[in-house]
């Protein structure tokens, strides 16, 4: 029993190192960041992965340390306690304030993000997620949307590098989740309303969008790709979109 | 209540180590990547076939044999080659010229069918897998050679190029994803083998009726299947709908005059089925069932109940710009009652102007836009 023990905790002292020391050694973790507010993010995730590493080792460290300490005596029966107030008072205080404090340090950053999602200006363009795929509808030359010259485009989401770029999400059917990890933007699609959230790409590339919210039999496959381009890039290609919207069939069927 | 002793808990816990080492085993197994190939799959028989020959089974193995000849099973697909490919000049196993390099070939291909279309699809492309239980609308019978969403018209069977605009676009409005994912070279095989699967169907239909005519199968019949089957196919690329010019802009004038065609019983008369707001809801596209209850009137090539498109959705599943929707006015869709209008007479007239259909078109996009009517 007590090998069994010993066996049991070390394995889980090599699953922690595994994700926390080799994983994002190896870049397993979460790809590095291309968005202006990254760094907060990222900043805000490490310290609260820390915080629950150190409790969660802690305490299944103690679990197994009183078990271990258990099965030595063979003879003498277990205490039987109703409880100790003065230890159950310290640690409902130590992990509240533990909590408050973490939630008084996300607010800035939480600000930032979400609060203000929604003064960045006009969408650039509106995300459309239905079971299994994401399409994206461009306003065309009018810059608005719903007029006869929107484009739409699936699976490819272009955006310009260095602009606050504004999206609208929109769901057709059930509940998805827009994420992309490089820019560390993740924001529910909620059918019925459509949500604005905003990205600030520095680095041009090709970088994952997939959805996280269990959707349907096929939330596996319902990824696409954020390419963030040039100014100048995405104008050419904004024109070559609209143009080829209204072919006329001859060049591409 | 009975505690049981330290001791006694002791003396349990072999069985506890047993299940910890079945467990490690388990564990073991899975990381080390053992599993059990999946078993190699079979072409079965069309439905169609096996209910036409109840009661010839020698017919329909020898059907069967006939295919697996000409057409090699899924593991290794392949056009056998048979004099009625020569006389038509074509070589299906070779790719087309505009094929991405490198080409992963049919059998690539069918490996990546079944990982990534088989399970809507179904084996021989009946529409049948697992996953299209349910799926509204489902997907279709490939065997039946009738392809939907094309640029070309007169019913035509798709070329490559139409084939891979739905891998890439997916059909907007179903289940039916879009295949950017994959590297373009890998959508142009399977557009091949999407072809492959159709012309095998249509070849099992042919050979069936072939012995239902003749009572037998010589070697020449197959010959003549085969080469009446590619007929078809080869006629596409003299099929494409393009219109001369630019593209007409959606000015106020066009959706006015599209809306009075739209509803004119002796031009579009397309409020007859898509109804007066385009809601799908047209006097000609429904009836009273037996049950009293309203259902479609219409059913399309595979037997299944269709209804007319809602066009104020602005889903459309054969694309939604201004040249997608002249094609469907155009051209109708293949295996249904949307009629096509393109090339249509009425009293020695073209029925339609092209300038019409285009007002026909900014009419039917407007219904989903903001500016509409
Ligand atoms: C989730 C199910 C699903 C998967 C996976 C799927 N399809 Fe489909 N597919 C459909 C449905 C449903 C339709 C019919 C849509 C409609 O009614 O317009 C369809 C239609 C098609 C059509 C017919 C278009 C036409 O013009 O009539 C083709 C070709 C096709 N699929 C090819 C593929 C290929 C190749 C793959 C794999 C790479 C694939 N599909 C994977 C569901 C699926
Ligand atoms: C006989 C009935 C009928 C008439 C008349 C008819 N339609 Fe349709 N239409 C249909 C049906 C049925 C569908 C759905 C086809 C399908 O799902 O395969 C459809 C689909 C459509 C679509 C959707 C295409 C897509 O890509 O999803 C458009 C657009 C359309 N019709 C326009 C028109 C216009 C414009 C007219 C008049 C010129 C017209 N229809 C006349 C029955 C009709
Ligand atoms: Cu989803």
């Amino acid at each position: 029993m007590r090998t069994l023990i010993a066996l049991l905790f070390g394995a889980l002292i090599a699953a922690v190192l595994w994700s926390f020391v080799v994983a994002p050694g190896r870049g397993w973790w979460m790809p590095a960041s291309v968005s202006t507010y990254g760094g907060d993010i990222d900043k805000l995730f490490n310290t609260i992965t820390v915080v629950l590493a150190v409790a969660f080792v802690g305490t299944i460290g103690g679990l197994a340390w009183l078990v271990w300490r258990g099965t030595r005596t063979t003879t003498v029966r277990a205490l039987h306690t109703h409880g100790n107030a003065r230890l159950e008072g310290a640690w409902t205080f130590v992990t509240g304030g533990l909590l408050l404090t973490l939630a008084l340090m996300q607010l800035s950053v939480w600000r930032a993000i979400q609060a203000e999602r929604g003064s960045g200006g006009k969408p650039l363009v509106r995300v459309l997620a239905a079971q299994f795929d994401w399409r994206f509808r461009y306003p065309g030359v009018d810059g608005m949307f719903d007029t006869a010259d929107d484009f739409e485009t699936p699976y490819r989401l272009v955006v310009p590098v260095d602009e606050r770029v504004v999206i609208e999400l929109r769901s057709r059917d059930v509940i998805h989740g827009f994420f992309v990890p490089a820019l560390r933007l993740k924001q529910d699609v909620l059918p019925g309303s459509a949500l604005t959230a905003w990205f600030e790409a520095h680095t041009p590339g090709e970088y994952d969008l997939i959805c996280t919210q269990l959707c349907g039999s096929g939330h596996y496959r319902m990824a696409g790709k954020v390419q963030v381009v040039s100014r100048a890039d995405f104008d050419a290609w904004n024109e070559r979109m609209q143009r080829e919207w209204r072919t006329n069939g001859q060049e591409r069927p | 209540m009975f505690r049981p002793t330290i001791r006694e808990r002791r003396a349990r816990t072999p069985a506890l180590q047993r299940a910890t080492a079945a467990a490690a085993a388990l564990c073991l197994c899975v990381a080390c990547g053992f599993e059990p190939g999946p078993a190699p799959l079979e072409f079965s028989l069309s439905g169609a076939t096996q209910s036409a020959l109840e009661d010839a089974p020698a017919v329909r193995d020898q059907i069967a044999r006939e295919l697996t000849t000409l057409f090699g099973t899924p593991s290794q697909p392949a056009y056998a080659p048979h004099p009625a490919w020569d006389a038509a000049g074509v070589d299906l196993n070779q790719p087309d010229a505009s094929a991405g390099a490198p080409y992963p070939g049919l059998a690539a291909a069918a490996e990546t069918y079944r990982r990534e279309c088989l399970h809507c699809h179904g084996v021989e492309g009946g529409g049948d897998g697992p996953s299209a239980f349910g799926l509204t609308p489902a997907p279709r019978d490939v065997r039946l050679g009738i392809f939907k969403y094309t640029a070309l018209k007169d019913q035509s069977r798709p070329r490559r190029a139409d084939i891979l605009h739905t891998l890439e676009q997916g059909i907007a409005g179903t289940s039916m994803p879009n295949f950017q994912r994959l590297a373009p070279a890998v959508r142009e095989s399977l557009a091949d083998y999407v072809r492959y699967l159709a012309i095998r169907g249509e070849v099992e239909s042919a050979l069936v009726l072939t012995w239902r005519e003749e009572e037998e199968l010589s070697p020449e019949a197959v010959g003549e299947a085969l080469t009446f089957v590619w007929s078809r196919w080869a006629k596409a690329p003299s099929k494409l709908v393009v219109y001369e010019g630019e593209v007409p802009a959606a000015s106020k004038e066009r959706i006015a005059r599209g809306d009075a065609l739209f509803h004119d019983p002796l031009k579009g008369n397309c409020a007859s089925c898509h109804g007066t707001s385009g809601a799908g809801d047209g006097p000609a596209a429904w009836k009273i069932g037996v049950d009293g209850q309203r259902e479609p009137a219409y059913s399309d090539a595979w037997g299944r109940p269709i209804r007319p498109r809602d066009l104020r959705e602005g889903l459309f599943h054969g694309g939604s710009r201004p040249i997608d929707i002249y094609r469907r006015i155009y051209a109708g869709i293949p295996g249904g009652p949307m009629p096509a209008l393109g090339e249509t007479m009425k009293d020695g007239e073209p029925l339609l102007s092209s300038e019409e259909m285009w007002c026909l078109v900014h009419y039917v996009r407007s219904l989903s836009l903001r500016e509409g009517p």
